[in-house]
């Protein structure tokens, strides 16, 4: 299985989506009977997994490095250059289907140009032989099941988690979507 | 409805409420009451998404709403706050019917 879902990159459908979260949470989290195994994010284009591309964050939305500013809780006496640890804050990954058919149908209503629907990826990463960098946790939001932070753990400088989030990114497979 | 840490968030859903005059959700928003019925659960789910058309157009649009622009993050947060009561309050199924009818 694992096979057919690395080669599945696309998807045509949400049905097809569907199909394949389901193929991966199956084998790498219920197979080995641990609590994450794999997670899921969304992803537009062309931000990668983990950083986003000034002018591709969203309208309004201060961006340092590739981090938004929303995503974790900065030092502000430190001119946007440190981040400090905070339990419900840091990029967002979906545990289950559920939660990320629904964050895809919330944020593909931010992904128009021109009233036009713009392609709304899925990133996912497995977990079972792999860490999570150091200094960062999976956290539980606290007003929902299913739907984790990646969170800092100790005060960091923006550019080690530049690094972290980038070898995190490099991990992850992106499922393009060919819906639109 | 559990706005515990995250007043700001209950804010502007009450400020999106007001705008379309919806007042079962403005009830639930303004309660710290977790008594919902299979009605009010539709209610609040269609109103989160009615919600996120305003905000996105705000966005979109640069308009600041009680002085934040990043409604991408608020329209996350209320998702999750929304959807996190109504799954804790046994209408997760409520939720998601209406979610996939208006996706």
């Amino acid at each position: 299985m694992d096979d057919i879902v690395r080669e599945q990159v696309q998807f045509k459908t949400v049905e097809d989506l569907r199909a394949v979260i389901s193929d991966l949470i199956i084998q790498h989290r219920e197979a080995k009977r641990v609590k994450l195994g794999v997670m899921f994010r969304v992803v537009i284009p062309p931000n990668t997994a983990t950083l986003y591309e000034e002018d591709h964050q969203g309208p309004g939305i201060v961006l340092v490095e590739g981090v938004r500013v929303g995503d974790y809780k900065f030092e502000t006496s430190s001119a946007l250059e440190w981040v400090i640890p905070c339990d419900q804050s840091g990029l967002s990954f979906s545990r289950t289907w559920s939660h990320l058919k629904d964050t895809r149908n919330m944020l593909k209503r931010f992904n128009k140009i021109d009233d036009i629907q713009q392609p709304t990826n899925v990133g996912w990463w497995i977990l079972d032989d792999e860490r999570v960098p150091k200094d960062m946790k999976f956290v539980l939001d606290k007003k929902k099941k299913n739907h984790y932070f990646l969170t800092v753990t100790k005060r960091m400088h923006i550019s080690d988690l530049v690094s972290k989030l980038e070898w995190v990114a490099q991990r992850m497979s992106i499922i393009k979507d060919l819906t639109v | 409805m559990n706005f515990i840490d995250e007043e700001k968030a209950r804010d502007i859903a009450i400020y999106y409420a007001e705008k379309l005059d919806d007042k079962v959700a403005l009830a639930l928003l303004k309660s710290n009451n977790s008594k919902v019925d299979a009605d009010k659960a539709a209610s609040i789910s269609r109103f989160y998404w009615n919600m996120l058309d305003l905000a996105v157009f705000d966005q979109e649009s640069g308009n600041k709403i009680l002085d934040e622009s990043d409604m991408e993050y608020w329209m996350s947060r209320l998702m999750n706050i929304i959807s996190g009561f109504l799954e804790e309050t046994g209408f997760q199924s409520v939720w998601d019917n209406i979610s996939d009818e208006v996706n």
